[in-house]
């Protein structure tokens, strides 16, 4: 399965954008998770052969950049941040509520927590990572999208029906 | 009483709209750029030499001096901003470049025109998605205006047309891209890792080229000094080692979290949580304060009116850094929080070197097994002594970091410590079973 | 070596005074090392300083081969006026800098990092290959406190992770030095290796589902300063204060790579490269150390064969010299000698002891290149026709790719910064170079042709005008794989592209490299003794195999094995009989269908290079002689009658046989070909290794 011409494009477009190809390693590999929606094997070599890199280079930034995922994700992907200035107003709070809306099962400890509805459809993540919005805690990113406030019961129902949404949008998306 | 200071870097308190290119403008936006392309280089960088600004990213550098280390003559040179804001309790340069994208295009091109530099990048965290497009947006804006551009609009002193060019990259989630030569391998394709220095980046940086790193917030202050001129820069603040605004993030145990924009060495700490924060939501004291997200020792109670710059703080036994402060009243558990800080290093600790890779692993381990109520006294020994091992002996300073969390709370909260201790005795003693979390 | 010394270590005060007196040129510093004044060339980085003048700073992830990193913090020291111990390992050398490397602070900084090492390592020393000759052992007893505080559970990772049918990883012994992953980066180019994941979860490996293919995987090893990366070919056999350590040339490769033989009780168990900076520097290719490992002793033949009543029978030497002298007295022979036999070998056909007619098979190049590897390593335009050097001779490979990138010696990037063109089907360099037009048998003149219109100015095709533009700077190397250069069309051709790429200068001296490469072993050995019976094509009318397929000849000797080569010339054989000088059979051949072709009538049993003595010649005329004689050739117990010989030795003994006198010991026949030959001047095992340090 191969990428589409519109990333490859997109990809060719980075490689000209930067004094060396290898800097645009990075965002091409964004690029191409943003399409497949993680990293496999493959991909990693699509991109690398693209740009003229070694293999090797892909997989190791692949593994180091905590964004980008070798591993299959869910649609629907949450963090929670659970860094202290989120912690201290009750984001471990709002990770277990957020959970138990969705009736999902938390594994891990401590900072680092994850678990993931029954139809695999929504991801939930404690991390230890801040997100610069500690002004706005407790919060949590979903995708590329910041949730912030997330304070009251109403603040996480919201939160939640959100998901759902977007959950039921991926399933029908993938028929 | 709050000061009476008219903020200059985020001067729309509460806004979260981005300012565009003729609003800017038409509070004098981009005078700084037109009054530095009348002057030679090298004298934007004596300005701002003279004005006092150090770097508002954590270390504190001078900035005009690092400007004057990059070496004159031919061949490419690179100013690079550093916008992985990605220190817990760090969101000032979100807003500034989410609300005041120009500010710091304004700012980039006055280090640029300073350095002689034709290409600039943004190196902006992966996860802000909104500042990175806001800026793109901007930098289009700039450009289509002719402030920006292979070659601009604009005229050099020398004649000639200024020519600059600005590429946003964002990054893909590692807090050790913040220190500079770990985000120059991350912008040339490569795992983020720190380099050995030297050669230091003003020599061989960003593609073996001489190259300025310079945070968000600094390049911020620039277009002021250029604009108003040294003398109304320094007239702000604390003379002669603490001049400008400065931007401090209050988290935490505060009723009004968020971004504050205040003259260096204007307000203690206590004022800046009472007056400012609204004190604690519990309205119980403060027990410690960070001032510098997670990267710098907890400020106990007893020091709160440590004076708000770069000497106070020092002075209260830590350091400014990026001015993040996270306020902890009295009902934490510093043992907890120091484990949620040493879950943080461990987890961003890149690995290069080993006292940081392994050190952090060990201080995670050691703390996970008091957490579980399975300490015992010689741990804090322990503890103490694998932070000392990492310390000072690290390629970077996310080692020195990784151990501040540990020994301050073991220094300032022993007693919350010993409090995780087996205690054989008191086993039915349920208070001894009140582990945090 | 860079780094010169200005005084010996154990006299301090007489140094000073030296010092002071002889003004330092300018492109030296002169420190204090832990109370020594050394002085060293700018650039000198401290642990190379230090080394110079005998003071060892523990490392891991430095390598004096390989770009300094400053992971590991071993060789963490104290500067004065630096506020925090430094790398010396990253620290350059400066003027008036005062180093302790033995200070409370300098130690405490070493303690530190073996106590932070080990508190995950394994410590699993005793099942450990690498036991007896690792450095984290070394470091630890030199530079550790001898105690851990590290209560919790160590980190568990893979214990025997198969990286490739080669190598095996185990994770946690891994101490994350990345010199295996900087040693595909930087010396062969290939980055067959990665760092997976961030931090304490950073492990050593590829994506799942990649290969490590590399043909130089056997360097890791050498380089890993702990057990992780262990060879599947030694493991478990050995325990290095067992094994014996002998000086040899690798037997398959013509740049003539130094090798260690590691033997126990006579067995060789692994081969290791032997440090030359002039030539494989510290690395060789798999292919040499896997490929040319002997087979086991007991499963060799050992014993001359001789064909009776059609059934190949075990017989002693004495017999089978015999057997073979009748074979060729009275009768029309002719000796074929494969590019791989030793130059003492072709000592003995070239002084006539088997006759004048004498052919080398397979065929090599006519004339022998001009100019030297080093040459070429340090060329700014490279040209590659007919041949890819990475697959076929891949120290070759690495030493065109020299010229093309920067390495490291001595702590220091040194060269590169020239341009690479092939001309080939294949190009395993491909990443590096500038351009690369495909082509192969006929259209390989043409693409040939036409970068010369290009370089010549007289036009030519997009791409040759741009392969052009890459190929300016002087000196120019040109390498052509033997086919290519052999065709006697391409004559023309190829003096056109020297002159067009100016590989030899107006006084006939070559600066860079020029000319065929042959892939055997002692291709050019044979043609500096064997003359013009070299250079001639053995299946050609004149050649011992034409003669021999036209019914001319009775008997062909066939001496040698040929790598890289089916076998055996049966086909060019015609009606004679074969006597077969030998060392690739199997102890059972006589009984094993297929083994011996039937136009053998004789076997005579050599011994594997790496148990005899002689010299080579490598491709760009050095001499290299080893002499393993302490590694006994044959089943221990046997008889010295039932042993396999060296080539030289087989042959003197046939001629003896055959009443022509040659020498019958090594010395005694080297003392001979002296008189002709330079190779034979050269003592055996006086090849140069590491360059040694100048201490002024």
């Amino acid at each position: 399965m191969s990428l589409s011409v519109t990333t490859r494009d997109a990809i060719t477009a980075e490689v000209a954008k930067y004094p060396y190809k290898k800097t645009a390693l990075l965002p091409s590999l964004k690029l191409a998770q943003k399409e497949k929606g993680w990293l496999s094997t493959e991909t990693l070599a699509e991109v690398a052969d693209l740009i003229g890199l070694p293999h090797s280079h892909a997989i190791e930034l692949a593994t180091f950049y905590a964004m980008l995922f070798t591993e299959k994700v869910a649609p629907v992907r949450v963090e929670y941040c659970l860094q202290l200035p989120c912690a201290l107003v009750g984001a471990e709070d709002a990770l277990a509520k957020t959970a138990k809306l969705l009736d999902v099962q938390l594994h891990g400890e401590r900072g680092t927590r994850h678990g993931h509805t029954k139809d695999h459809l929504i991801e939930l993540h404690g991390t230890v990572e801040c997100y610069g919005a500690c002004h706005r805690a407790p919060m949590c990113r979903v995708g590329d999208d910041y949730k912030e406030n997330l304070k009251t019961d109403d603040d996480l129902q919201r939160l939640v029906a959100d998901l759902k949404t977007r959950a039921a949008a991926a399933k029908s998306q993938a028929h | 009483m709050p000061l009476d200071y008219q903020p200059i870097l985020l001067p729309n308190p509460g806004r979260t709209t981005a300012v565009a290119l003729t609003e800017y403008e038409q509070r004098g936006g981009y005078d700084g750029l037109r009054n530095a392309l009348r002057k030679k280089p090298e004298d934007v960088t004596t300005m701002v030499k003279d004005a006092g600004l150090k770097g508002r990213g954590g270390a504190g550098f001078p900035t005009g001096m690092k400007w004057s280390f990059v070496p004159k003559g031919p061949g490419p040179k690179y100013l690079v901003v550093n916008a992985d804001e990605s220190e817990p309790g760090t969101f000032k340069d979100r807003d500034l470049m989410e609300i005041e994208p120009h500010t710091l295009i304004e700012g980039i091109a006055i280090g640029s025109y300073a350095i002689g530099c034709e290409l600039a990048f943004v190196y902006i965290r992966g996860e802000y998605t909104v500042a990175g497009d806001r800026l793109r947006d901007a930098v289009d804006e700039a450009k289509k205006a002719g402030l920006l551009g292979a070659p601009s609009k604009l005229t050099r002193a020398d004649g000639t047309p200024f020519s600059l060019d600005i590429v946003v990259f964002l990054g893909a989630g590692a807090y050790i891209c913040g220190e500079e030569t770990a985000l120059i391998e991350s912008l040339e394709g490569n795992r983020a890792m720190p380099r050995s220095r030297p050669p230091f980046p003003a020599v061989a940086g960003l593609y073996m080229k001489p190259t300025v790193v310079n945070n968000v917030e600094t390049l911020a202050n620039v277009p002021y000094i250029l604009a108003k001129g040294v003398d109304a820069y320094k007239a702000i603040g604390n003379p002669p080692n603490n001049t400008g605004p400065k931007i401090y993030c209050l988290s935490g145990h505060v009723k009004r979290p968020g971004n504050y924009e205040l003259p260096l060495g204007k307000v203690t700490l206590r004022q800046f949580i009472e007056e400012y924060g609204g004190g604690t939501p519990s309205g119980r004291p403060v027990k410690g304060v960070l001032p510098a997200g997670v990267s710098a020792p907890i400020i106990p109670a007893a020091n709160l009116d440590a004076v708000l710059d770069y000497d106070g703080i020092k002075g209260a036994g830590s350091m400014l850094g990026s001015a993040s402060f996270i306020v902890m009243d009295d009902s934490v558990d510093m043992l907890w929080a120091a484990t949620r800080m040493v879950e943080f290093f461990r987890h961003e600790s890149c690995g290069k070197c080993t006292p940081c890779r392994e050190g952090t692993m060990w201080l995670e381990k050691t703390l996970y097994r008091m957490m579980e109520g399975k300490g015992k006294e010689s741990d804090l020994e322990t503890l103490q002594f694998v932070s000392k091992q990492i310390a000072g002996n690290t390629l970077c300073a996310l080692g020195d970091f990784a151990t501040s969390p540990v020994t301050s709370s073991i220094k300032h909260y022993r007693d919350d410590y010993l409090a995780h201790l087996v205690r054989i005795e008191k086993k039915s003693d349920k208070k001894g079973d009140k582990a945090a979390e | 070596m860079t780094t010169t010394a200005s005084e010996k270590k154990d006299s301090p005060a007489a140094s000073s005074a030296s010092a002071a007196q002889a003004a330092p040129p300018s492109d030296t510093v002169t420190l204090t090392i832990d109370g020594q004044k050394v002085t060293a060339k700018k650039g000198t980085l401290l642990v190379e300083a230090a080394r110079a003048v005998k003071n060892e700073i523990p490392v891991f992830c430095y390598h004096d081969k390989l770009k300094p990193v400053g992971a590991c913090r071993m060789c963490l020291v104290e500067i004065e006026k630096m506020p925090r111990l430094q790398t010396a390992c990253t620290t350059p050398v400066a003027e008036g800098m005062v180093v302790k490397t033995k200070s409370d602070m300098a130690t405490g900084g070493q303690n530190a990092t073996i106590a932070l090492l080990l508190a995950n390592h394994p410590l699993d020393c005793p099942v450990c290959d690498k036991g007896g000759e690792c450095p984290l052992q070394d470091n630890t007893f030199a530079h550790g406190v001898g105690t851990s505080k590290f209560e919790e559970e160590k980190r568990h990772k893979d214990k025997a992770f198969e990286l490739s049918e080669n190598i095996v990883l185990d994770r946690e012994r891994c101490i994350l030095c990345y010199r295996c992953v900087r040693f595909h980066d930087e010396v062969p180019g290939d980055r067959a290796l990665a760092v997976i994941d961030r931090g304490s979860h950073g492990e050593i490996g590829l994506a799942s589902g990649e290969q490590y293919t590399s043909p130089f995987q056997g360097n890791v090893v050498d380089i890993c300063p702990v057990g992780a990366l262990t060879s599947r070919h030694y493991r478990f056999r050995s325990r290095p204060w067992d094994l014996k350590s002998q000086a040899g040339i690798a037997a398959d490769d013509p740049t003539g790579s130094n090798v260690w033989i590691d033997t126990r009780d006579g067995r060789v168990l692994r081969l290791r490269p032997r440090e030359n900076v002039d030539v494989n520097d510290a690395w060789i290719a798999d292919a040499t150390r896997w490929g040319t490992l002997p087979a086991e002793r007991s499963e060799r033949l050992a014993q001359p064969l001789v064909r009776k009543g059609g059934k190949l029978v075990a017989v002693t030497w004495f017999e089978g010299l015999r057997a073979a002298a009748a074979l060729v007295r009275n009768h029309n022979t002719g000796v074929v000698a494969t590019p791989a036999l030793t130059n003492e070998a072709y000592g003995v056909l070239a002084e006539g002891g088997l006759g004048d007619a004498v052919s080398v098979w397979p065929r090599i190049a006519a004339t022998s290149p001009q100019g030297t590897l080093a040459g070429l390593s340090s060329s700014k335009s490279v040209v590659v026709v007919g041949c890819d050097p990475w697959s076929e001779i891949p120290m070759l490979a690495i030493a065109v790719r020299r010229a093309l990138v920067p390495f490291t010696r001595d702590g220091i990037a040194t060269g590169g910064g020239g341009k690479l063109v092939v001309i080939a089907a294949e190009n395993g360099l491909a990443r590096d170079s500038a351009a690369w037009l495909k082509a192969s048998g006929a259209d390989l003149a043409r693409a040939v042709a036409d970068l010369c219109d290009a370089l010549e100015g007289k036009g030519g095709s997009d791409a040759a005008k741009k392969a052009a533009a890459q190929l300016t700077v002087r000196p120019s190397s040109l390498v052509m794989g033997p086919a290519f250069a052999h065709e006697p069309g391409n004559a023309a051709l190829v003096k056109r592209l020297q002159a067009a790429l100016g590989v030899v200068d107006d006084k006939g001296a070559c600066a860079g490299f020029s000319g065929a490469v042959d892939r055997y072993t002692n291709a050019r050995g044979a043609r500096e003794l064997l003359g013009d019976k070299a250079a001639l094509d053995a299946a050609s009318a004149a050649g011992v195999l034409g003669r021999a397929g036209a019914g001319a000849l009775d008997t062909v000797i066939v001496v040698g094995d040929v790598p890289h080569c089916a076998g055996f010339p049966v086909d060019g054989l015609g009606k004679a009989r074969a006597v077969w000088l030998t060392a690739s059979l199997p102890k059972d051949a006589s009984t094993k269908a297929g083994a011996v072709p039937d136009v053998v009538d004789v076997v005579l049993p050599l011994a594997h290079v790496y148990e005899q003595g002689g010299a080579f010649t490598t491709l760009d005329g050095r001499h290299q002689g080893f002499d393993a004689a302490g590694i006994p050739p044959s089943v221990p117990g046997a008889g010295p009658d039932e042993r396999a010989k060296a080539d030289w030795y087989a042959l003197a003994l046939l001629a003896a046989e055959l009443g022509r006198v040659t020498p019958h010991d090594l010395k005694g026949l080297r003392a001979v070909l002296s008189t002709k030959h330079a190779f034979a001047r050269i003592p055996l095992n006086r090849n140069k290794t590491r360059t040694e340090l100048t201490v002024v």
